[in-house]
């Protein structure tokens, strides 16, 4: 079963994510900055998914991005939004394979 | 041709029948010597009269120095004709009395005596001689021989007659034929043919000569046929003296005929010298009125032509003395003149260029001012218009001249603007005297139209010298037209963002409601839970958005600051009384300085705007130990300014954050919205105001609010308006 971090700084889609996520049976964590976010990749391993917002307090997504990069063996970073578009919001040479708009919610498997 | 003519007219004029080929030398060298000299006169008044024609006819025509050539010819001649006159009077008389002598009296009778003196002795010898001969035939002796009784008795007679004779001789001739002769030089025959027997028997004296011996001749009749003859020898030296007296005789006749030719010849050559005299003179005069008019001449119409504008005319004439150094003095005028004007020229033409440059310079000014958005004003130093462009018209008048054009040169400030636009500019043209340049900014209203301009007045200054004003009007309506527009462009963006924020976490939280109903199972109790969870999220974003649309409003409904002249204190005394019971936990620190003078405020909008900073900082400092608000304020007399601080000692700015934070609706905080700051620094810029954040000593932050006091002539006016 994959364990999956939630970044966002809002208290309520965080929450939201993670119910949904948890519905669906995965295992997730939650913080609400950038700093945090490393601070727990750092302690702990088990996390192969980050959902990641662009729009952070402090260290932005992106910055954040390039620090989970920088860590051994990093999960996969999946980018959140609820504005801009994949163009503007994530070049080409971030290497991101997926751009999850939120305001697309819906999640199939 | 001339010559030809000349002597021509000599041949007629002068009476040449006395020539007469004789072979007299000296008549032959007279001939020739009047001929020359008739000659010579008659080329000399041909000249004299050729010259005097030709100044007549310039004079005529005018031609320039004739009038000073004929001056000095009519001078001259004036001045040579009396001497010429009285030398040719005199020389004529001289002449005449010496040839009058030379023709004189006493010659002329010695001449007739010595002639009569001759004849008188001719006659006497001749008397002898016929008396002889009547002595002879008359004697008895002759009687009878001539009437045939021989001639022996005759030849007798003549023998006694020999002294008587003086040697001479004596012939008998009868019927022809010498019957008896005695001493005859020559035998009858030779005689009878050259004897002049006919003048002897007439009586008349007679001579005959012989053998270089001359007799003169008497004769006697004796009887019908006969006659006697008797010869008698003149004195050797007589005849030839009479010859000589006779010769000097005709030689004096043919003097006397010559005295003629030559007073003609004397007085021709006079009247040649007189000519001559005459011809210098003129020519002298000529010539030396030639030597003045030339040059003259020469001058005028280099004059002339320099007039005209032939500056390089030089005159091409050598002259001597004065007049040479007038003619080297004017050509060096005119060399002067040429310079000159050349470089007149020269200069002109530069002129002419740097007029054409200038021109195009002002040209292209006055495009640049007539074509630049901002209203541009001049004024002279008595303040009165000398340039106003097209902008300040659009921009003050846009609807045309209320009547006539107040814009035009020369008008007054008083007729261009309303008195409150006056009252704006009078302190600013004062300060510019003072500064130089000055700007400011206000807003005013004309014929309907709200203007907001930052006006800039510089001063004119030349050498010192106040010598105007320009005036800059530009017109800040577009600018914070933009400057609102992008302001709430930047509020919608927000907005928008504020709202989408709450709307994932409610359609998360609906779809997962709507998996958990669809499930085939009854719900159970966990599902309910997670419902029930789903359902407070929703209420919760809804809550969010709803706070948010009220702000939002709140904004909207925003009125604009209506600035007077306000106490600051009393403001911030007014806005800490909203948080009155509210600031647990939070110490608040006044230190407002006394006696400040008034600021131009809203007070309710300032009120708002400083409760949102002490809002904004009791929010900073949530998580801080040392909670403490310190409000100050103070003047900044520099900029003529009251500056109110809001201290906290909160989290503080990141100098990253300083830059954003003031812009609409950024906030670093979750509660709220973030649209404090921004209301903020909209009210303080509607007050001509400014806001900064600096930080706080030791820890915090510290926001500076500066809001400008109230001008002097607005201070009057608010309290004639409060009177």
């Amino acid at each position: 079963m994959h364990k999956i971090l939630i970044v966002d700084d809002e208290t309520a889609i965080r929450e939201s994510l993670q119910g949904v996520l948890a519905d669906e049976g995965y295992e997730t964590g939650a913080v609400d900055s950038g700093e945090e976010c490393l601070k727990l990749l750092r302690r702990e391993h088990a996390y192969e998914v980050v959902l990641l917002d662009i729009w952070l307090p402090g260290a932005d997504g992106l910055e954040t991005l390039e620090r989970i990069r920088e860590l051994d063996n990093p999960p996969e970073v999946i980018m959140i939004s609820g504005h801009g578009t994949i163009e503007t919001a994530a070049p080409q040479n971030w290497g991101l394979s997926i751009f999850w708009k939120n305001r697309c919610p819906s999640i199939r498997r | 041709m001339f010559f030809l003519l000349a002597i021509l007219v000599s041949q007629t004029a002068f009476d040449l029948t006395l020539l007469r080929p004789g072979n007299n030398q000296q008549i032959v060298v007279f001939y020739a010597l009047s001929l020359l000299i008739s000659l010579l006169f008659v080329a000399l008044t041909f000249v004299l009269a050729r010259n005097l024609l030709k100044l007549f006819a310039e004079r005529r025509l005018g031609v320039l120095g004739s009038k000073f050539r004929t001056r000095m010819v009519v001078g001259a001649l004036l001045l040579s004709f009396v001497p010429v006159m009285v030398m040719y009077w005199f020389a004529y008389g001289l002449m005449n009395r010496s040839i009058d002598k030379w023709f004189s009296t006493p010659v002329e009778e010695v001449r007739a005596d010595t002639h009569a003196m001759a004849s008188l002795l001719g006659e006497y010898a001749a008397q002898n001689a016929r008396a002889e001969a009547t002595a002879i035939a008359t004697a008895g002796e002759t009687q009878r021989g001539f009437s045939g009784h021989g001639f022996s008795p005759v030849m007798a007679e003549f023998q006694n007659h020999e002294i008587t004779l003086q040697g001479g001789f004596a012939l008998a001739v009868q019927g022809g034929n010498a019957e008896a002769s005695f001493n005859a030089p020559a035998p009858w025959p030779l005689l009878k043919t050259k004897l002049p027997l006919a003048e002897a028997a007439s009586g008349r004296p007679a001579r005959f000569s012989w053998d270089q011996t001359e007799y003169t001749l008497g004769s006697a009749q004796v009887g019908n046929d006969g006659f006697i003859l008797v010869g008698i020898p003149l004195p050797q030296e007589f005849s030839r003296t009479v010859r000589q007296v006779e010769a000097s005789q005709q030689r004096y006749f043919e003097l006397a005929y010559e005295r003629r030719l030559v007073r003609r010849t004397y007085m021709g050559l006079l009247l040649l010298l007189t000519m001559i005299v005459l011809f210098i003179t003129t020519w002298l005069a000529l010539f030396l009125s030639k030597l003045v008019t030339r040059p003259l001449a020469a001058l005028a119409e280099a004059t002339q032509e320099i007039s005209r504008g032939r500056l390089d005319y030089r005159i091409d004439v050598s002259a001597a003395d004065e007049i040479g150094d007038l003619v080297r003095s004017f050509n060096r005028m005119a060399e002067e003149l040429e310079t000159s004007r050349l470089q007149i020229e020269a200069s002109s033409r530069d002129a002419t260029t740097a007029n054409s440059e200038l021109d195009q310079r002002r040209r292209q000014m006055e495009t640049i001012l007539e074509s630049i958005p901002t209203g541009v004003l001049s004024l002279d130093a008595e303040r009165r218009v000398t340039h106003a462009n097209q902008a300040l018209q659009r921009m003050f008048y846009p609807e045309g001249y209320p009547e006539g054009n107040p814009l035009a040169r020369g008008a007054r400030l008083a007729d261009l603007f309303p008195p409150e636009v006056l009252q704006d500019l009078e302190p600013l043209l004062r300060r510019a005297d003072r500064m130089g340049m000055t700007t400011s900014q206000m807003e005013t209203s004309l014929q309907r139209t709200s203007l907001n301009v930052a006006v800039t007045v510089a001063l004119l200054r030349h050498q010192d010298e106040r010598s105007g004003y320009v005036i800059v009007f530009e017109d800040l309506s577009d600018l914070l037209k933009a400057q609102k527009q992008a302001a709430w462009r930047e509020v919608a963006r927000r907005v928008a963002h504020e709202i989408k924020n709450p709307l994932t976490p409610i359609a998360l939280s609906a779809e997962r409601i709507q998996r958990h109903l669809e499930r085939p199972a009854p719900p159970d109790k966990a599902s309910l839970e997670i419902v029930r969870s789903c359902a407070e999220t929703i209420a919760g974003a809804v809550e969010t958005v709803r706070r948010l649309v009220d702000e939002f409003s709140t904004l909207a409904r925003f009125p604009a600051s209506n600035p007077h002249p306000a106490d600051i204190n009393e403001v911030i005394e007014s806005a800490l009384s909203m948080f009155d019971g509210r600031m647990d936990g939070i110490n608040v620190h006044k230190a407002l300085a006394p006696d400040l003078p008034r600021v131009m405020a809203d007070a309710e909008a300032i009120k708002r705007a400083i409760a949102n900073l002490v809002d904004n900082a009791a929010e900073a400092m949530h998580n801080s130990l040392v909670r403490e608000i310190q409000i100050s304020t103070s003047l900044v007399a520099s900029r003529d300014a009251v500056e109110v601080t809001v201290a906290d000692t909160g989290h503080g700015v990141t100098p990253e954050l300083k830059e954003k934070l003031f812009l609409p609706y950024f906030s670093t905080r979750k509660r709220g919205t973030g649209l404090g700051l921004a209301i903020v620094s909209r009210v303080i810029e509607e007050h001509h105001g400014s806001i900064r954040v600096e930080e706080n000593q030791p820890v915090g932050a510290r926001f500076i609010i500066e809001l400008p006091v109230v001008p002097e002539p607005a201070l009057d006016a608010v309290a004639v308006q409060h009177a």
